[in-house]
């Protein structure tokens, strides 16, 4: 992968950490919490893992 | 007084430090052995100046400057985090997280954006630093597109935003010091005494000395956080049963945003991500890296710190509406603190919680203060006094370089002090402007194609836009502040790349050769 395409999906990804797949209003709770806000939790720490693998894995490539 | 922002700005934290009620008014927050904690604290942070004063390797720049581009993981990491994070992730998240509830939980997704954002120039930045010599970013800047204006351009883009960094942060410590001493200390006491001592270690040691007393200020803003939030959860009885009662007394906070909200929550998570990462004085933590593998472990580390700093304050916020119901926009600005005050009434042994509070306060405060003049007195000697007297001798630019940080510390306390009310409007767009520097830097580092011209016209295009909604709403013309919902720098990055390629694209034949 290129920086420059990394850059889009990085934003892409970010992105994604909003929780959009609940934008219908299901109003579901998770061990009494809201359930979309459970996701943008999970969600942003799969980002994080997404940003630490890249880090790991295309750093000396971009040097 | 600082003025209020309105609750559902989700940027709302990242401007100014509201700190102003930290404390129950007329009684100090912390008294006795609390302020020799303190004073100790204080004392540590000249003594690492002078410390890093006696490891100087040279009389240069790059020595002061940078630390001699020789900061190791560990000391890289925690500079990188004591600098990112502010006062603001102890207050005010929590107060963001207490009116808004659990739509600032975008907060925990921008951090970890700012770290997924460096990756995407920070590996080919640090090796061209590390090859060219760069001290700023300036420095690449000119490099990259041998244009004068340009570099000025955003040489002077980043001094603006590192300035309102400062002077806020200024304002906050006096604050913050008045609040907890019960007005037994004024505000412009608390900002001179701080200052003086930032200056002193600063000047002493350059980079080497912020860095240091990062190390120190990033554990007790750390375990300040952890410590805290494990302390009010467990006296309020723990996460399941603060669900129930918040649910009782916030039901709205079980909503699902509606699509509007998502699409300001996603615009947000871009900016933040995007501007802070292009902050000057994380550019120079990158130079100051001693290899590529230090930079690369200490933002792999960087990226989940959000998970153990960001999250527990935003939900102590979210969950201080159980005790504290109905607190207005000033209340809840204390929403931290009177959760500590009431776990500190419950169990007298742990009143240290409070006075490890105050210290990280303080300690996150200080290592932006002081981040914020370091890029700031490098960039005006490198980028715009370097360039009229090029014969200067480093050991000469560096004299003035700490020079230029007593003027720009006594001009920007000087302000912290007597700034109006009315201008505040104007210094808290910063975020917006500095995001109108990254098409150049992102586009300009991996596409060869990208002309100073473009670069240029990009950066003009993009800030006119962004100001014009900006400044038109704040002087009462009919403009949103964020047309369709996202924000007006974002409007103004997306004009500036479409220009940078539309420009680069349809290039003449001349500039196609001139362009490096």
């Amino acid at each position: 992968m290129t920086p420059l395409r990394y850059t889009l999906l990085n934003l892409l990804v970010l992105s994604l950490t909003a929780p959009w797949p609940f934008v219908a209003g299901s109003g579901q709770t998770l061990a009494g919490w809201p359930l979309w806000a459970v996701y943008a939790v999970v969600a942003s720490t799969v980002y994080a893992c997404f940003v630490a693998w890249s880090l790991k894995h295309y750093w000396n490539h971009w040097e | 007084m600082l003025r209020r922002v309105e609750p559902e700005t989700l940027l709302e934290p990242l401007g100014v430090i509201q700190a102003k009620t930290i404390a129950v008014a007329g009684a100090p927050l912390i008294e006795g052995w609390g302020l020799w904690m303190l004073g100790a604290y204080l004392g540590s942070l000249l003594l690492l100046g002078v410390l890093g004063r006696l490891a100087r390797k040279s009389n240069s720049l790059g020595d002061f400057f940078l630390a001699g581009r020789g900061l190791g993981f560990f000391v890289l990491l925690l500079t990188l985090y004591a600098t990112q994070y502010s006062g603001n992730t102890l207050i005010g998240f929590s107060a963001s997280g207490y009116r808004n509830g659990f739509m600032f939980l975008a907060s925990v997704g921008f951090m970890m954006g700012i770290v997924g954002v460096y990756l995407s120039f920070a590996p080919r930045l640090r090796k061209l630093s590390a090859e060219e010599g760069f001290v700023t970013l300036g420095d690449y800047i000119q490099s990259r597109f041998g244009s004068r204006l340009l570099t000025v351009c955003i040489s002077v883009s980043g001094i603006i935003a590192l300035c309102n960094f400062l002077i806020t942060n200024l304002k906050a410590m006096g604050e913050v010091t008045a609040e907890v001493t019960g007005g037994a200390v004024s505000p412009a006491m608390g900002i001179g005494v701080l200052a003086v001592i930032i200056i002193i270690y600063e000047t002493l040691g350059g980079l080497r000395s912020v860095a240091w007393t990062d190390v120190i200020q990033g554990l007790m803003l750390f375990f300040g956080c952890a410590v805290i939030f494990a302390a009010v959860i467990a006296s309020f009885g723990g996460l399941e049963t603060l669900a129930e009662r918040l649910h009782e007394v916030r039901p709205e906070f079980w909503k699902t945003p509606p699509t509007g909200k998502l699409v300001t929550w996603t615009s947000t998570l871009l900016i933040v991500a995007i501007g802070i990462a292009l902050y000057p004085q994380a550019i120079q933590r990158i130079y100051a890296a001693s290899s590529g593998q230090s930079l690369r472990r200490a933002l792999t580390i960087m990226v989940f710190m959000p998970l153990f700093t960001t999250l527990p304050m935003v939900l102590l916020g979210i969950l201080a509406n159980v005790p504290f119901p109905g607190l207005d926009n000033d209340g809840s600005e204390r929403a931290t603190v009177l959760m500590l005050e009431q776990v500190a009434h419950a169990y007298p042994g742990v009143k240290w919680i409070v006075v490890l509070f105050v210290g990280a306060v303080l300690a996150a405060i200080m290592s932006t203060a002081d981040s914020a003049l370091l890029s700031i007195s490098s960039s005006v000697t490198k980028d715009l006094i370097q360039p009229l007297n090029p014969s200067l001798p480093e050991s000469k630019l560096t004299l003035l370089g700490k020079i230029l940080s007593w003027l720009v510390m006594g001009i920007a306390a000087l302000l912290a002090v007597i700034l109006p009310q009315s201008i505040w409007v104007l210094i808290e767009i910063k975020l917006e402007l500095l995001v109108q520097t990254a098409p150049a830097l992102l586009l300009g580092i991996h596409w060869k194609a990208i002309t100073a011209r473009a670069a240029l016209a990009g950066f003009a295009a993009g800030t006119a836009l962004t100001l014009l909604f900006l400044l038109g709403n704040a002087w009462g013309e009919h403009l949103p502040k964020r047309p369709l919902g996202v924000h007006a720098g974002l409007w103004g990055f997306l004009l500036n790349v479409a220009v940078i390629l539309v420009m680069s694209r349809f290039r003449p034949a001349s500039a196609a050769h001139a362009g490096k």
